[in-house]
């Protein structure tokens, strides 16, 4: 006993200086939540207090050793619940400390995968009945699952997460089946074993086959509980049948619920992340300078008595043209790369197109107009973007958290916006000012379309009034002119500032056009404007969601 | 002394140039003077170009001054004209940078430095940056808080502060300039409206007597009780209006009524004082209407009546007051006993119009026809107006028919209003033969093109459109139409083909910008518009 108490002690010691590790991060640094390390004390409190109480003897008096199963229960108990809390965080895209995570997540899965092992020794040495084991795997899936999600999800690789989550998503599915399945089918057997010895009745009445499917020891009164079946709503043939249908069924429709209930708390929840690097806020034009070296001239007089023999014209050779790249990178802060200081890794850039009820929200789409405007965005910034462009609904903005949402996103039509409602207005206006988010809007085609903005954004923005966006804006960068396919809503480019922040820029005339298969025919300077346009805007709102982003870093540090 | 005077006339015709243009873009008389001969030539050169809104050739002709005499006395104010005309460019950016900043940096002490400090302000405020627009105004109020555009940065300061809901600040800066600025003819606007603002955001609080007090720096004598009025009703409505604050707005009301009652004279025997007393108790009847009190309005006009004596000036407004209330008849009886009988009996038709007795309207109009065959025209074309809100198209026809031989003379619009009559209640035949009788081309040709087209006569349509093309302001419609036209009669291709004529001819009208989404959403045919440049 002795012995036990002296490892505790050292144990006790180790994790307490773990312990107070992590609160010292999370006051000093705030990387790590605070309530992570003072779990920690609470567990070492209660382990203290467990191994005071009366529990340690009545554990003495079986042959489990005590010490070892108050300290490692409680530990993991705290850390399970340790792990349950930082995956909701994770989950709910707290600003956690990404590597930390790796580390505790990592852990946890090969805590998980160590104490399956253990019980399946222990199950084996001590007898223990076998479905200890598998109820210690099952529970081991869930660290090792999420693990796994999180890890691909931490390198980048979307393939991996995706199949892991739904890997895992099946195995949990399956697991939980099977442990209902087996549930059931016990309680009613006991149930059927009880009633059977107390009237045996129906002996002999049955063959084999049939009571696979049939009651052995009906009662006289049908009762109510699922797992006997004899229950009255199961019938008077094939209950087992029916019996086990309900518990599939019934399994099904709760794991469905949950994981909406759970997708719909945290799942659905998407995050956008800028990719990480830095430059300057600004699209260059990429320029490449041609220095001619002149050729020495020489001036002949046709009646000098020295005869010249001037070499033709043609064959004149110009000294190779000196080629001078400007190397720049756009992005926003320092960082490897083009990017954005207050990127990650696996951060992209992404277009993301607006979809509402009224007018023709995808005008162009088919025509390929974001994934044109996307992949020139791409070439000429080189920055990290996603392969395709995505649609929302105004609604789904509300997933995004506040921090991981989309910098830019873009509406476009030609009819009406129809009836956007008040809810919706509502997460528009979250997102364009708690959320720091932009809006681009193009005028696809009317004159309404343009008085139906400008109302919406009445509404949306009350007392903030739309300013006619100067050609110097950062918006307007390097362009000489504002680029209009077709004048629907004038030549004016309107904007709505917040806190000197531009949330809604709206453009007049049909830019999206221009970037479809084709460019609606307009010439060639007029489209090549338009991506620009299209590229600075986006440049400009992920490299104000970046300060804002570096500023909110250092405010929490502060 | 004549070379004097030839230098002044001179002087002063080179300088009405500059009248064109607003205060800070002015350059300074002194400045002007002491400028030489080819400096000011060069200054009215681009003077020229910025009164035109040429904003670019401006600019280029403000820098070549820069650099030809770069040490002028008017080079400060070259700069200046240099960065309106980058704002006027909308590029307001550059012209903060390397404008207006670098007047204040090269040229400190001049005025248009201190012109500059306030437009830095308001170019920041045009690009929608309140808080760097906030700072300058700040910078340009304390650097040279004498100087007219102190004023000018406090009012465009409130109109920040106003953006921002932050009504303390507001008010401050409204009574800063109401009561300690010295009024000048510059900043009488400023101080003037400062005043306004303030009085009126004290009756909205139902300080009656700040509110007077405000508005006194400003107003005098009738003209106070009318800005008083003028100011108060909203409030006072909205104060009444609502059940908490009613008693504000109730008590602000009384002490309105009992200043004005307190400027009514004695003396009768004047005109002058009559005609006041008049306006005065008109709004004092009209402030207890505000105050949502009926009898106590009423009681008012009778006060006046006792006092000056009931003419048709006072009956009507008494019998407006019914009328707005909606008691028609009290109205009517009021209207009966009017002097001037024929006004007494429009005033009833114009109720029984209200009331939407349309009958009862129309045979007060035929009495008035019948009392004066000299207007018949006149109160036809009321009766018209009758027929045609009451829907009665065929009586409203009927109508016209009169007019047809009372007043020939506007034959072309009878014959529309006959059309168009004859149009909304389905007659679409007949509507095309009145139209084709009116003279307002080239509506007429739209207006039966319509009615063919419902007909679903789409050649004949066809043809009209054809004939509106002639028309050089009705061609891109025109061409739009034959378009639609195709379109209704099934005509798929040409349909198509006339979206595109539209587009190719008139690029730049908002018919082309219709016809150009049309044939994208329902054909998924992109037509270009050319492409444009942002208008400069």
């Amino acid at each position: 006993m002795g012995q036990w108490r002296q490892i505790p002690v050292l144990w006790a010691l180790f994790m307490g200086f773990c312990w107070v590790g992590l609160i010292v991060e999370a006051v000093l640094i705030r990387d790590w939540p605070f309530w992570v390390g003072v779990m920690g004390f609470f567990g070492i409190i209660l382990t203290e207090v467990l191994w005071r109480s009366k529990l340690r003897n009545k554990i003495s008096g079986t042959d489990l050793n005590s010490g070892l199963v108050i300290y490692l229960g409680v530990f993991l108990v705290t850390f399970g619940i340790a792990w349950v809390g930082l995956w909701i965080q994770w989950a709910f895209a707290s600003d956690l400390n990404e590597q930390g995570l790796l580390i505790f997540f990592s852990t946890s899965s090969t805590v998980a995968l160590v104490v399956c092992f253990t019980f399946r020794v222990e199950q084996q040495q001590r007898d223990w009945p076998v479905w200890t084991y598998w109820l210690a795997l099952t529970i081991s899936i869930y660290p090792i699952w999420q693990g796994l999600v999180f890890g691909a999800n931490y390198l980048g690789w979307v393939k991996v997460r995706i199949a892991c989550a739904q890997g895992g998503m099946c195995l949990a599915f399956i697991s939980g089946l099977l442990w209902v399945v087996w549930g059931v089918e016990r309680r009613s057997r006991k149930l059927q074993r009880q009633r059977y010895a107390g009237k045996q009745k129906m002996l002999g009445q049955v063959g084999p086959l049939e009571a696979m499917n049939q009651s052995v020891a009906i009662p006289a009164i049908k009762p109510w509980d699922p797992f006997d079946q004899d229950a009255w709503y199961y019938g008077k043939s094939r209950q087992k049948l029916k019996q086990s249908f309900n518990a599939i069924f019934s399994y099904t429709i709760i794991f469905v619920c949950m994981v909406m209930l759970i997708l719909s708390l945290s799942g659905c929840r998407e995050v956008y992340e800028l990719p990480a690097g830095g430059g300057e806020e600004m699209l260059k034009q990429k320029i490449v300078k041609i220095k001619k070296v002149i050729q020495k001239k020489y001036v002949i007089n046709p009646y000098s008595a020295i005869l010249f023999n001037p070499p033709p014209i043609e064959k004149i050779k110009l000294q190779l043209l000196e080629l001078t790249k400007h190397v720049y990178k756009p992005g926003h802060g320092e960082g490897k790369g083009a990017g954005f200081a207050g990127g990650t890794k696996r951060g992209k850039v992404r277009f993301i197109r607006l979809k509402y009820a009224g007018g023709d929200w995808d005008q162009d789409l088919d025509l390929h107009s974001d994934l044109n405007m996307l992949l020139w965005y791409s070439a000429n910034t080189g920055h990290e973007t996603a392969p395709k462009p995505e649609v929302r609904t105004i609604n789904q903005l509300k997933n995004f958290p506040i921090g991981k949402s989309p910098p830019l996103v873009y509406m476009t039509g030609q009819k009406s916006l129809g009836s956007i409602s008040s809810k919706d207005k509502e997460v528009l206006r979250e997102y364009l000012t708690d959320k720091h988010g932009m809006l681009f809007a193009d005028n696809g085609g009317s004159s309404n379309w343009h008085s139906q903005f400008f109302s919406l954004m009445r509404q949306v923005l009350p007392g903030v009034e739309p300013i006619k966006v100067p050609l110097d804006h950062p918006v307007h960068n390097g362009m000489p002119f504002l680029p209009i396919v077709a004048p629907h809503g004038g030549r004016v480019a309107y904007g709505w500032v917040v806190e000197s922040r531009m949330v809604a820029y709206y453009h007049p005339g049909d830019i999206g056009d221009a970037w479809a298969d084709g460019h609606a025919g307009v010439p060639g300077q007029i489209y090549e404007a338009c991506y620009r346009l299209g590229g600075n805007v986006i440049l400009y709102a992920h490299a104000e969601y970046s300060k804002w982003l570096q500023s909110r870093k250092k405010e929490d540090k502060k | 002394m004549k070379i004097r005077l030839s230098a002044l006339v001179v002087l002063v015709c080179s300088f009405s140039v500059y009248a064109q243009l607003g205060y800070l873009e002015q350059i300074p008389v002194e400045t002007f003077a002491k400028m030489r001969e080819v400096e000011r030539f060069q200054l009215k050169v681009a003077e020229k170009f910025y009164v035109k809104g040429e904003y670019k050739i401006a600019a280029s002709e403000y820098e070549k001054f820069l650099t030809l005499y770069e040490r002028s006395l008017a080079a400060p104010y070259a700069q200046l004209m240099w960065s309106h005309c980058l704002v006027k460019q909308r590029r307001v950016y550059t012209a903060i940078r390397d404008g207006f900043q670098s007047v204040i940096d090269y040229w400190p002490d001049s005025h248009e430095a201190m012109l500059s400090g306030y437009l830095i302000g308001r170019s920041y405020q045009s690009a929608g940056e309140l808080q760097n627009a906030e700072k300058a105004y700040i910078q340009a109020i304390t650097t040279h808080p004498k100087h007219q555009t102190s004023v000018l940065s406090k009012w465009e300061l409130a109109e920040v502060y106003r953006i921002r809901k932050d009504t303390v600040k507001r008010v401050k800066i409204w009574e800063d300039l109401t009561y300690k600025t010295k009024r000048t003819k510059e900043n009488n606007y400023q101080t003037t409206h400062a005043s306004i603002y303030l009085g009126q955001h004290h009756f909205y609080a139902g300080d009656f007597q700040n509110a007077f007090k405000a508005f006194a720096t400003t107003y005098k004598g009738k003209s106070l009780i009318s800005q008083l009025y003028r100011y108060a009703s909203s409030p006072i409505s909205s104060l009444t209006g609502s059940q908490e604050k009613s008693p504000t707005g109730t008590k602000l009301a009384d002490e309105l009524i009992s200043y004005i009652l307190e400027q009514i004279p004695q003396d009768f025997t004047k005109d002058a004082n009559i005609s006041l007393t008049r306006d005065y108790y008109y709004t004092i009847a009209a402030i207890h209407g505000n105050a949502r009190r009926d009898n106590e309005g009423l009681a008012a006009y009778e006060t006046l009546g006792k006092l000056i004596g009931v003419d048709d000036g006072l009956r009507g407004k008494q019998a407006s007051w019914h009328r707005s209330r909606k008691r028609y008849d009290e109205a009517r009886r009021i209207y009966s006993q009017y002097k001037n009988r024929e006004a007494g009996l429009a005033a009833i038709a114009n109720s029984w119009y209200e009331e939407k007795k349309w009958k009862e309207s129309v045979n007060i109009y035929n009495q008035l026809i019948g009392m004066d065959k000299d207007k018949e025209g006149q109160w036809q074309q009321s009766i018209v107006g009758v027929w045609r809100k009451a829907g009665q198209w065929d009586k409203a026809i009927a109508a016209y028919q009169i007019l047809l031989t009372v007043e020939a003379g506007k034959f072309g619009d009878w014959y529309w209003g006959i059309a168009d009559c004859y149009e909304r209640s389905g007659r679409l035949k007949e509507a095309i033969q009145s139209y084709r009788q009116s003279d307002r081309y080239p509506s007429v040709y739209f207006a039966m093109a319509s009615c063919h087209r419902r007909l679903k006569q789409y050649k004949e349509a066809l043809v009209l459109y054809h004939q509106a093309r002639a028309d050089k302001s009705s061609a891109p419609e025109a061409t739009k139409q034959i378009a639609e036209t195709y379109e209704q009669s099934g005509a798929r291709e040409n349909a198509i083909k006339w979206f595109q004529q539209t587009c190719k001819l008139y690029p730049k009208t908002s018919q082309a910008s219709r016809a150009h989404a049309h044939l994208q959403s329902k054909y998924k045919i992109s037509v270009t518009l050319g492409g444009a440049n942002e208008k400069k």
